[in-house]
């Protein structure tokens, strides 16, 4: 009896599953039924788009991008590629401006006590 | 090639345990396909249940504001899963994780928890202030001692 299958049926199905889903997330958003309305807004109700959370976005996207494009350019490997501390403190330093902002906003429209 | 009793027995076992865990991805896959998992507030902030109980009858709930933090706490997720998936298909076994890695999607993770920590703070404080206003208000209150 020969089970030299198996494995083979487990990741093609795990990569499937894996494809699926990530395919009907980003559909969902492109077509709107995950809405994305008021990402880039502390409040809804405000105009245009606030800088902080645009530089979040921008950084997640490019670090994301260039982690896929480093990941995958190097081939058949044994590990994650490795995140350079630079790169960690930039990302890091985004998150950080990006909630310093969120809480100056939050005491400035969500009601918390005065400074 | 599989031979002997426990040979054949664990094989079994592997098998039955292999295709319990493929039917439970394509379950949830289908499911979320369907809509019956439903991925609309996937990205949401939770609405302020005071708020939607402030509207009318006749309007629409709101609907609540997409999360930049959620938003990247997802694009981080699935490219380091997705990276790690390709890695181990090709590979063929467990391959390391950095620990620079491992801090990314710390930093990513306690950015999101960080965001719904003011938020929660805001609101209850925003609660506090209008119960000392209403307290204040209040028939019979003492303006100066608050009581």
């Amino acid at each position: 009896m020969s089970w030299i299958w198996l494995p083979r049926f487990v990741e093609i199905t795990v990569a499937a599953w894996f494809v699926a889903v990530g395919g009907v997330i980003l559909l969902r958003m492109i077509t709107g039924a995950i809405p994305l309305d008021g990402m880039l807004k502390h409040d809804r109700r405000s105009f245009g788009l606030e800088f902080h959370r645009l530089q979040l976005l921008a950084v997640t996207l490019m670090m994301a991008a260039g982690y896929l494009i480093i990941a995958l350019g190097r081939g058949h490997a044994q590990t994650l590629p490795d995140v350079s501390p630079p790169f960690l403190l930039a990302v890091a330093g985004s998150h950080l401006t990006y909630l310093g902002n969120k809480f100056a906003q939050s005491r400035k429209w969500g009601g918390m006590t005065s400074w | 090639m599989v031979t002997g009793y426990w040979g054949i027995l664990s094989a079994v076992i592997a098998g039955c345990l292999a295709v319990v865990i493929c039917v439970f991805a394509l379950i949830i896959a289908w499911r979320v396909f369907t809509n019956q998992i439903n991925l609309t507030y996937l990205l949401a902030e939770p609405a302020d249940p005071d708020a939607q109980a402030m509207i009318a009858d006749n309007v629409p709930p709101e609907v609540p504001k997409a999360s930049l933090s959620r938003f990247q706490f997802l694009i981080f997720t699935f490219v380091i899963a997705g990276v790690y998936l390709v890695l181990c298909l090709e590979s063929g076994k467990f391959v390391d994780i950095p620990q620079n890695v491992i801090l990314l999607l710390g930093v990513s993770g306690t950015s999101y928890a960080a965001s719904k920590g003011i938020q929660a703070a805001a609101k209850t404080s925003q609660k506090h202030s209008e119960a000392v206003v209403a307290a204040a208000n209040a028939p019979g209150a003492d303006p100066v001692n608050g009581a």
